[in-house]
């Protein structure tokens, strides 16, 4: 009897133990975020961003989902005063684990984003692997956008980027990177850079940040190069003009089979030699030509010699405009030179360093057709 | 009354022990002590664990069906044997105590943020009590089959986050400069292998613990240290040593930072890491328990097992609520670790020489 009354008790007490009792609340109970933007507005902080509007998909069903967004906004000196004006018209505790984007505005952004950035490292329900964005326009008026693709703003942009970046064209850096390279120093990284254009969400091009400051803007159409060196599997179509005929223009896809970037430190010179081996995919043609095989070789010189203009342009502009390793180059030099490293100033040194592009490029396939095919009349 | 295990169960029941809280800190101490080069101090480190496990389990070897209690009783005479018994209950005591109440604020301040650590580490404290009194056996098999849970999970997502890591964050992997700085690391790294000192509480049978034993325990520690490595390499490799010594956390804050889209279902892989963890935390609290409750009834003989394992449970309730922070807790860790050396090392070295030297090894032959 008494053993049965133990296991009783037990049960009864794990029962009442069970920890979730003090941190549960109801789903209903809280206002889960879906993005939020950041912007500096009259000295003052200001908060944006939607709130999901939780709804039965269908009164037979009972799972909620999302359909719409409340949109939010609040003002403060500080974050925590902002969202003290937050809660204080609010009727629900915030839930920041869902949120799919963070956008900060232009003027934000050139003030420094590096506080907001270790918000979200530290606040426990953000994920690490949030996407951030830089935005031209005030974030409160990018949420303001009726959206007819997606289901809210911070939906769209998201998944704008991760299809931008899954094709190969671009970037998807996550919170956790961002901070990596704030914590390594010296170096610089690249955000998104969006916009409104014709009335909708835009993807246009990438937002330079150095010391976590905005300092410059690279255009989409100026992209590839860094597209080559950064992006995990890059895709990129070029387009090559034929030599035969002006009218005829031929469209590859590159990848990026093999990238290597050494360092070398010679006569207080920092050299870094990047090798890029590209396999080019042949598309189509705009008008059908044959294409010998010394053709393809200068095929593959002239796809080599664009993607290192490409790469080298943006270099040069990282060296001279922005004065910022953008690239990361820092890790690899450390990586081999960690002594040297310790006592040279990276700043300088990147900016004068000597960096050689080398790419070679191979056209693996004619994507099944044959232009070289035999006429037999 | 001493019960005896198997080889495996005893090479589990170091696992257990071993593999626990230590891993949630153990990437940010490594790299802030040896850098890139952390992997070479964790293989010293484990070299150095491996000649203290292989002497412990020498001594239990020797000294058939007898636990420390019994033999260190034989070998330095009842006065020195009190002390070095008092040494190891206190040892355990806090130990385990402690690394309850690190468990209940990291779990706090991760996950459960309104919940008080008083609820936690009392939870913690019940299920171990639990474990406790259905003895060594019981606790080994739990090991046991934790134990296998916890290779796999901890294999599968550390090798999900390092295919996630840049490979460039890992290098320069050795700096022949550094020597002396990854050698001077190896003292601190030797921590999170503190537990092998659980073998002088176990009894080795003739029948069921053949020379092969030695094989077991050195082995298991060398592969400890070989998940060790992995752990650390691939904290490092998405983190960066830059960033990962700023988490006391660093195991959970690199996991928060991974988001593995073509496996889904580990897309918040923090929620499976946490279930692991806690289930290692389980094992090391209710073995460390186990110890201090087991080598006390050698001298409260009259009280009942049960009995005194409550008390010990209650007693570690209230004393780990007495440090006010996690600060304090932590400065307690950091003692309880320097004793590990006396517990691993300096004791049973002692044992293991006079144990030579009165040539017990072979009278017992």
């Amino acid at each position: 009897m008494i053993k049965k009354l133990g296991k009783a008790l037990t049960i009864s007490m794990s029962v009442l133990l069970l920890t979730s009792c003090w941190d549960s609340e109801d789903i209903n109970k809280k206002s889960i975020t879906v993005s939020i933007g950041v912007d500096y507005v009259n000295d003052n902080i200001e908060f944006s961003g939607e709130v999901a509007k939780l709804a039965s998909a269908s009164k037979e069903e009972e799972k909620a989902e999302t359909s719409d967004v409340y949109k939010m906004l609040s003002y403060g000196k500080t974050f925590e005063e902002a969202r003290v004006n937050y809660d204080s018209v609010n009727p629900f505790s915030v839930f920041l684990g869902a949120t799919r984007v963070v956008v900060f505005g232009e003027k934000y952004a050139k003030k420094g984003i590096e506080p907001y950035l270790n918000r979200i490292d530290h606040l426990y329900d953000y994920r690490k692997t949030l996407l951030s964005v830089v935005s031209r326009e005030p974030p409160r008026e990018l949420f303001n956008i009726k959206v007819e693709k997606d289901i809210s703003v911070g939906f769209l942009i998201e998944d704008i980027m991760e299809h931008v970046s899954s094709n190969g064209e671009g970037l998807y850096p996550v919170t956790g990177e961002l901070l990596s390279d704030i914590e390594l120093g010296e170096i610089g990284y690249l955000l998104p850079y969006i916009g409104i254009e014709e009335g909708t969400i835009k993807y246009l091009g990438l937002a330079v940040m150095k010391n976590s400051k905005l300092i410059g803007i690279i255009d989409i159409k100026k992209t590839s190069g860094i597209t080559y060196i950064l992006a995990k599997e890059p895709k990129i179509i070029q387009i090559i003009n034929s030599s035969n005929n002006e009218k005829n223009k031929i469209s590859f896809r590159t990848f990026v089979k093999k990238r290597k970037i050494k360092t070398d430190y010679i006569d207080g010179q920092v050299t870094i030699n990047i090798d890029l081996d590209l396999k080019a995919q042949l598309r189509y043609q705009y008008y059908m030509e044959p294409i010998s095989d010394e053709y393809t070789k200068i095929l593959e010189n002239k796809i080599s010699e664009k993607a290192k203009n490409n790469i080298e342009y943006i270099i040069k502009r990282a060296k001279s405009e922005f004065k910022c390793d953008i690239f990361g180059f820092a890790r690899y030099f450390r990586a081999e030179h960690p002594e040297i490293y310790e006592k040279i100033d990276w700043e300088d040194a990147f900016t004068k360093a000597n960096i050689n592009v080398n790419v070679n490029t191979k056209i693996i396939n004619s994507s099944l057709t044959d232009p070289n095919a035999k006429k037999k009349y | 009354m001493n019960e005896s295990l198997t080889n495996r169960q005893i090479a589990f029941i170091i696992f257990g022990i071993v593999v626990g809280y230590g891993v949630l800190g153990l990437p940010k101490n490594v790299t802030e002590n040896a850098g890139t080069g952390g992997w070479f101090t964790l293989l010293m480190a484990t070299a150095i664990t491996i000649i203290f496990t292989y002497i412990i389990t020498y001594l239990g070897y020797v000294h058939k069906n007898k636990t420390i209690y019994e033999y260190s009783n034989i070998l330095t005479g009842k006065f020195i044997a009190s002390i070095f018994m008092i040494i190891y209950i206190i040892y355990y005591f806090m130990l385990f105590t402690m690394i309850i109440r690190m468990a209940s604020e990291a779990i706090k301040l991760t996950v459960l943020i309104k919940t008080p650590v008083w609820a936690l580490c009392l939870l913690f404290l019940s299920v171990v009590y639990y474990a406790v009194i259905k003895k060594l056996e019981v606790i080994a098999r739990i090991c046991e089959i934790y134990g296998l849970i916890l290779i796999i999970g901890y294999i599968t997502i550390h090798l999900a986050v390092l295919s996630q890591g840049k490979l460039i964050n890992l290098r320069p992997f050795f700096v022949a400069g550094d020597l002396q700085a990854y050698l001077n690391a190896t003292l601190v790294t030797i921590f999170p292998f503190l537990g092998v000192e659980i073998l002088t509480i176990i009894s080795f049978n003739k029948k069921k613990n053949n020379k092969r034993v030695f094989k077991y325990t050195t082995l298991m520690v060398g592969f400890i240290g070989i998940l060790y490595i992995l752990i650390v390499e691939s904290c490092i490799s998405i983190m960066g040593v830059d960033g990962i010594v700023h988490y006391k956390d660093a195991l959970f804050a690199t996991i928060r930072r991974v988001d593995i889209k073509s496996l889904q279902f580990l897309e918040r892989i923090d929620g499976i890491f946490l279930t692991i963890w806690i289930m290692g935390m389980f094992c090391t609290a209710s073995i460390e328990a186990y110890g201090s409750v087991f080598l006390m009834s050698k001298w409260f003989k009259d009280i009942h097992f049960n009995l005194l394992a409550f008390i010990v449970i209650i007693l570690a309730f209230i004393v780990g609520q007495i440090p006010k922070t996690i600060d304090d807790v932590e400065k307690i860790m950091d003692y309880i670790s320097y004793c590990t050396l006396i517990t691993a090392g300096f004791i049973p070295m002692i044992l293991f020489l006079i144990t030579k030297v009165k040539k017990y090894d072979k009278k017992i032959r």
